[in-house]
């Protein structure tokens, strides 16, 4: 093709200097909004709810995104309320618990009805938490239900011991030293004065057998699978000789501590005080599944045609990876107050394509984490931005088993080397953390006093230990006799991961001189290897609530086992935790936890990083959704509002 | 015709077969497995998972039974999204990357050969050199460019269509798509057109036309069309082809649920039974079109005997 | 009337749609089945090109390279085409190291003050007020953009010659044998390259990318040029076959054969570089192709791996950030549009310079 004028040269250029100069320019939207906001013609809501659903089998998943869906389709005793999260009447009206925490009497409404039109009553919840605990179920959140008495055993598969002569079981007070007082639901029962002054006044049948038995001391339980009983009763004789010559039972679905006394009244024992259960009961593990249905269809009862449901909307459609609706239940007893026809959940693809798909008005809101930090600034301006405090923690867990970490010196240099004000204010949505209970969530609760960033106290604190830190001539420091090949910060891959490391690595070369090892791994590995203590110095830890409570942060370190992973335990921070849980005024309870919280950030087993944050977005017609600490909404209460003059013109007030 | 046709039949299975095996074998070749990441699968849990699959046997074995079921049309189960057959999955995705694959191209075409002829016949004019740049542009801009800037302006800036996903199949979110996969055809439309046409038109067979009278559109009409788009005609197999299953890059930008999407996504996570399936149909596909193309070819031109 | 050459007229009709330039073919027409040749689109060179070569039709124009080069140099658009490949490559090579040495910016410095994290539009420093500093802006970490693009570009260029490299490699080699040696093993070997031409080859090379993930970015890259380079050599082979076929016997050929040369010198030395004409076409336009098709790898995350970064790879990282920060996918789209623009018409210009029975278009 040759042409000898290149008279179309000038108008390439003019058509890219157009569309470099377009770009240049960002745009501004004009009405204080990230973008179009028109309500849609139908009362529909549009949310971006995360990743692909991986069940809606609500005893199967423990995400987040999946949360969302099932709280529209299955409701439990109690719910979360839409701003505080704490526990509000769902299928319960009202409940009782005794004077330790430690059995809870719960009322069903009586016009409670599945989406087929069966009345619901006390042995559906019974079935469900029988079904979650099953171990053939494979819930994976099944461990919230572990302070349900024999919960953990019947899930784990474990037997008890029993004597065919006497008929009796061995009991676990027997073989345990030094084991703590039994809560109130295993004391034999006392007759009245046990339930709180202000219980109702329709008190349960005390003299089932069944609650009989829930009272009387704990059973013994041992592992189920042979080697690994054989292996611990090598260990202690007294144990192995009192178990020769026993059966062993296997604890069954029917002795696990939840009862349902008559048609309307539940009854849950559990194993300690725990004041903060009912909280715990709106996790979505607690949620009603429909027996028959269940039974009938096995693994395919979640299926369109197939499922039954209880909560407010009742599933339409499931397109994976596409878009999965819910419609209304009329059925549904408190049906006049769900102002939504439907609710259509995508899943994420990602956060751009959402932000845009947002902006362009064709989502109504959008799930948790939706704003990458890069646009927080250009997007936090828009008044449909939210921006709250999460209930979840970010910190660095520290092996305290391997020198020279061991040293609790060394570990106090290494908190006081970080400038967090400079994190968190670069982060710009996050909050400081003091310790491991994120801040801004518990009014009343005091949080231990925070580390101050010296850099000078914390080489101090290096020298005092033995690696004294030398200032060179340009002005830098540097560490010669400290192991760096004994320390290294393990983190999972991702990018803000990736940053933070980065940001870590930085202070401690600026402020001590030592040069830190990053390391990324899978996700999956890494959290394997942190379990294992497989790691040297610094693990990256994040931490999000399942209830809204102290206790589910303090509890990370009341085992060795699990998220704990730093090595460190005492005896005295479980008592005070236990002592805590026992305690029925709140106040009291409090600065026992926090008690304990000091007593474990004096120990310094991690390094308090920050408090998450909830950054999200919604339009400002979209009513009822809160930006509340954990990011989870009941349904219900969301409405599209069509007078401009009643929309949200800001984050909507949490009071 | 028709032995020729049966010739190429029979020489199009054994290359979807060749395809098959090479990935097959591209797929085993490769360290690693898709029951793993990094992360160390509990023995026991490896083994269940080895004997489900049948990956102790011997791999002639194991390429044995993929092949006839694959001889036998059955893809066998997607390894990451559970329960969905691959047949389900390709029958699924292929409405979407076809639309957006055939409505591109016949876009490309509509505008293409209309600018190309258009350029031929007013050669050197403003026009011609316009069009001309038009295409280069089309052909210079990648696609991975020119999607998201039409993104931006008529989605981001001006709210006329959505950013992304699939909306249905008469809906205005497919016009940003099917815009940004055209361009390209487009553009090699137009200059194919132009210079088949400004061969044909030089000809002296068209001079006869001319000199007998015909008017320039009759001319255009009946007589150096189908010469001129001999190229376009060849040019259609393989570029219908490609577009149809998936191009990838346009399903990625605008998030649509088609072939190219799934292969990606299935290259990604080592899903070997969705490779395999959307591979040979892709593979059938280019075949078949390859051979409409042939058939085409020879109507087109008289010449051309089989 | 055209100009065109005086040429005798046979008594078999021309056939004006299957030469390009409007001459009599030499042989008399009858296309076999099956000799329709389906370029993959991506490829820029025209179908008749293809064909022509196969017919070998080009012999005569690759006589006289200064010939050409001043005709090439008429050609004003390829002009303009090679002067901005040749600044472009330029500013690829020496711009990296002169933005270190003034502004200490390279493609993957991260700052280390927390204000400079974020992405700054072109032209503009902290609080907004007019810089130098950063005349493509940066990305959100606050590394240089146009650091990143040269050493895009960088990158870009280097897949597509090296990759082309391969392909000539191979591709000569191939269809040079196959055409010297003919008969049946031609056509065997022809047959392999009908079937290979057959395959979807992006998908098997999104499938060995993703299957044979390396390590290290280095061997990534390895593996981007032997994947994308074994692809292209298809048409090489046949353009280059097609002009071994028709050199094959010709008188130097035979007196070569006479003398004793060996086989592969013959093949090698004597017909090879008489056939590089519509070799070096064909290159030219294939350089652009295979960098686009590294684009899309890059784009699609199978590509060039960080920290390295290719035009694909910056555009990826640019759409994430559209709706705000749009000049982070316009920067790397536009320079890659330049150059494949530019390359475009080099390559052009080149097959028109090459060819002396060009009539003026």
């Amino acid at each position: 093709m040759s042409c000898s004028a290149p008279r179309f040269i000038p108008l390439a250029i003019l058509l890219i200097s157009c569309v470099i100069i377009a770009g240049c320019t960002a745009s501004a939207s004009n009405t204080g909004f990230f973008g179009k906001t028109q309500p849609p013609d139908r009362n529909v809501l549009r949310y971006i709810t995360g990743d692909e659903p991986e069940s809606i089998d609500p005893h199967k998943t423990t995400g987040q995104p999946e949360t969302r869906i099932l709280m529209a389709l299955y409701e439990g005793l109690v719910e979360y309320d839409p701003k505080t999260m704490d526990p509000i009447p769902a299928i319960a009206e009202r409940w009782d618990e005794n004077n330790d925490s430690s059995e809870f009497v719960f009322h069903l409404r009586k016009n409670a009805r599945w989406s087929n039109g069966d009345p619901i009553n006390a042995n559906d919840f019974v079935y469900s938490m029988r079904r979650a605990l099953n171990p053939e179920t494979r819930a994976r959140g099944a461990s919230l239900g572990y302070y349900i008495k024999y919960a953990q055993a019947y899930n784990s598969g474990e037997v008890f011991v029993h004597d065919a002569q006497s008929n009796t079981f061995l009991l676990a007070r027997d073989f345990t030293p030094n084991a703590a007082p039994p809560p109130l639901s295993e004391q034999p029962l006392s007759g009245d004065g046990e339930f709180r002054p202000n219980a109702q006044e329709s008190q349960p049948d005390r003299d089932t057998a069944f609650h009989q038995l829930m009272h009387s001391p704990e059973r013994l339980t041992l592992p189920g699978d042979e080697k690994a009983r054989n292996k611990l009763l090598a260990k202690d004789a007294k144990l192995q000789a009192a178990v020769a010559g026993k059966d062993f039972v296997r604890v069954r679905a029917e002795d696990i501590g939840v009862e349902a006394v008559d048609d309307s009244i539940v009854r849950i024992s559990l194993s300690q005080s725990a004041p903060f259960f009912k909280g715990l009961l709106a996790n979505q593990l607690f949620r009603l599944v429909p027996r028959k249905i269940v039974e009938q269809y096995g693994e395919h009862w979640t299926e369109v045609g197939h499922i039954v449901s209880c909560g407010p909307f009742k599933l339409q459609s499931w397109k994976p990876y596409d878009v999965l609706k819910v419609v209304r239940d009329p059925v549904y007893w408190d049906a006049a107050n769900v102002h939504l026809d439907e609710i259509d959940f995508y899943p994420t693809t990602d956060l751009p394509t959402e932000l845009n798909l947002y902006k362009v008005g064709y989502v109504d809101a959008l799930g948790n984490h939706a704003v990458p930090n890069a646009w927080v600034d250009t997007v936090r301006v828009a008044k449909d931005y939210m921006d709250a405090p999460e209930a979840g923690s970010i910190y660095l867990l520290i092996n305290t088993t391997k020198p020279p970490m061991n040293d609790l010196r060394v570990r106090k240099a290494f908190d006081m080397a970080i400038d967090k004000d400079t994190w968190v204010k670069w982060r710009k949505i996050t909050r400081p953390l003091t310790g491991i209970t994120p801040l801004g969530i518990f009014h009343d609760y005091q949080l231990p006093t925070p580390v101050k960033f010296d850099p000078e106290q914390a080489r101090q604190l290096l020298g005092a230990a033995g690696f004294p830190v030398t200032k060179k001539s340009d002005g830098s420091y540097s560490c010669p006799s400290f192991p760096d090949g004994q320390v290294e910060y393990m983190y999972p891959t991702a990018t803000s991961n990736k940053i933070q490391a980065e940001f870590m690595q930085a202070q401690w070369k600026q402020n001590l001189g030592i040069v830190v090892q990053l390391r990324a791994m899978e996700f999956k590995t890494f959290i394997d290897a942190r379990a294992n203590l497989d790691y040297k110095g610094f693990a990256f830890g994040g931490f999000s609530a399942d209830y809204m409570d102290p206790f589910t942060f303090l509890s990370i370190f009341y085992t060795q086992a699990g998220d704990n992973s730093t090595g460190w335990w005492d005896q005295k921070y479980v008592d005070l935790l236990d002592e805590g849980n026992r305690t029925p005024d709140r106040a009291k309870r409090f600065e026992l936890l926090a008690k304990a919280e000091s007593l474990m950030m004096a120990a310094q087993p991690i390094i308090p990083l920050e408090t998450g944050a909830v950054n999200w977005l919604k339009k400002p017609y979209v009513k009822g959704m809160y930006p509340n600490a954990g990011s989870v909404f009941a349904w219900k209460d969301v409405y599209i509002e069509r007078d401009p003059a009643k929309w949200d013109y800001a984050t909507p007030d949490m009071k | 015709m028709l032995r020729f046709i049966i010739r190429r039949l029979l020489i199009t299975i054994p290359t979807i077969l060749v395809v098959i095996t090479l990935t097959w074998g591209l797929i085993r070749l490769a360290p690693g497995n898709f029951y793993s990441g990094e992360k160390k699968l509990p023995k026991s849990v490896e083994a269940a998972i080895r004997e489900k699959y049948g990956l102790n046997q011997p791999w002639y074995v194991q390429y044995a039974k993929t092949m006839s079921h694959i001889l036998r049309l059955d893809f066998g189960t997607s390894l990451k999204y559970e329960g969905q057959s691959v047949n389900h999955i390709i029958a699924r995705s292929l409405p979407v990357s076809a639309t957006v694959g055939l409505l591109a191209y016949l876009l490309a075409l509509a505008v293409g050969i209309g600018v190309g002829c258009i350029a031929a016949l007013k050669q050197n004019s403003f026009w011609d050199y316009a069009s001309m740049t038009l295409a280069m542009l089309g052909i210079s801009i990648p696609n991975f460019v020119l999607g998201p800037l039409l993104v931006l302006t008529f989605s981001l800036y001006l709210y006329w269509v959505p950013p992304a996903r699939w909306y249905g199949f008469f809906n205005r979110g497919l016009i940003l798509p099917v815009l940004t996969l055209s361009a390209v055809y487009m553009a090699y439309i137009a200059r194919l057109t132009r210079a088949g046409m400004l061969e044909v038109l030089r000809s002296d067979y068209i001079r006869t036309a001319r000199a007998k009278g015909l008017s320039e559109k009759a001319i255009i009409m009946r007589h150096a069309l189908r010469g001129g788009l001999m190229p376009v005609v060849s040019f259609t197999g393989p570029a219908l082809a490609f577009i149809l299953t998936g191009t990838v890059v346009v399903e990625r930008i605008f998030s649509l649920p088609g072939l190219g999407n799934y292969f990606i996504q299935a290259s990604l996570n080592r899903d070997e039974p969705l490779i395999l399936g959307i591979v040979a149909f892709v593979a059938m596909t280019l075949l078949m079109m390859n051979l409409l193309v042939d058939i085409a070819y020879g109507f087109l031109d008289p010449r051309i005997r089989y | 009337m055209d100009e065109r050459e005086d040429k005798p007229r046979t008594t078999e009709p021309v056939d004006p749609a299957l030469t390009s330039l409007g001459t009599a073919p030499r042989e008399p027409l009858r296309p076999r089945a099956g000799d329709i040749v389906h370029t993959a689109p991506e490829f820029a060179v025209a179908e008749a090109d293809v064909r022509s070569a196969e017919r070998h039709e080009f012999v005569r124009g690759t006589s006289l390279w200064r010939d050409a080069w001043r005709r090439l140099l008429k050609n004003k658009l390829a002009v303009v085409g090679l002067v901005i490949v040749a600044l472009l490559t330029l500013a690829s090579i020496l711009g990296p190291p002169i933005i270190k040495a003034t502004t200490g910016f390279t493609y993957d410095y991260i700052p280390r003050e927390v204000e400079l994290l974020k992405p700054f539009p072109p032209f503009r420093g902290v609080d907004g007020k007019f810089s130098w500093v950063h005349p493509m802006g940066t990305d959100n970490s606050g590394r240089d953009l146009l650091a990143r693009v040269l050493l895009g570009g960088r990158i870009s260029l280097m897949v597509g010659i090296i990759a082309t490299l391969v392909s000539l490699v191979i591709g000569i080699s191939y269809g040079a044998i196959s055409g010297y040696l003919g008969g049946r093993v031609d056509m065997l070997m022809m047959r392999i390259v009908d079937v290979l031409y057959s395959l979807p080859y992006i998908i098997l090379v999104i499938v060995l990318l993703a299957m044979f993930r390396s390590t290290t970015p280095v061997g990534q890259m390895v593996l981007l040029f032997l994947a994308l380079g074994s692809v292209s050599w298809l048409t090489m082979a046949r353009i280059v076959r097609g002009q071994v076929l028709s050199l094959k016997n010709q008188e130097f050929v035979l007196a070569a054969r006479a003398t004793g040369v060996g086989t592969p010198q013959i093949i090698f030395r004597h017909l090879v570089p008489n056939a590089l004409g519509p070799v070096i076409v064909y290159a030219t336009l294939t350089i652009p192709a295979v960098m686009l098709q590294e684009a899309f790898l890059s784009f699609l995350g199978f590509g060039v791996q960080p920290p390295y970064a290719s035009w694909g790879s910056l555009a990826a990282d640019g759409i994430q950030n559209l709706a705000i920060f749009p000049w982070q996918l316009i920067f790397p789209g536009l320079t890659m549009a330049l150059m494949l623009f530019s390359l475009n018409f080099v390559g052009d210009g080149l097959r028109d310079a090459l060819d002396p029975q060009m009539r003026k278009g």
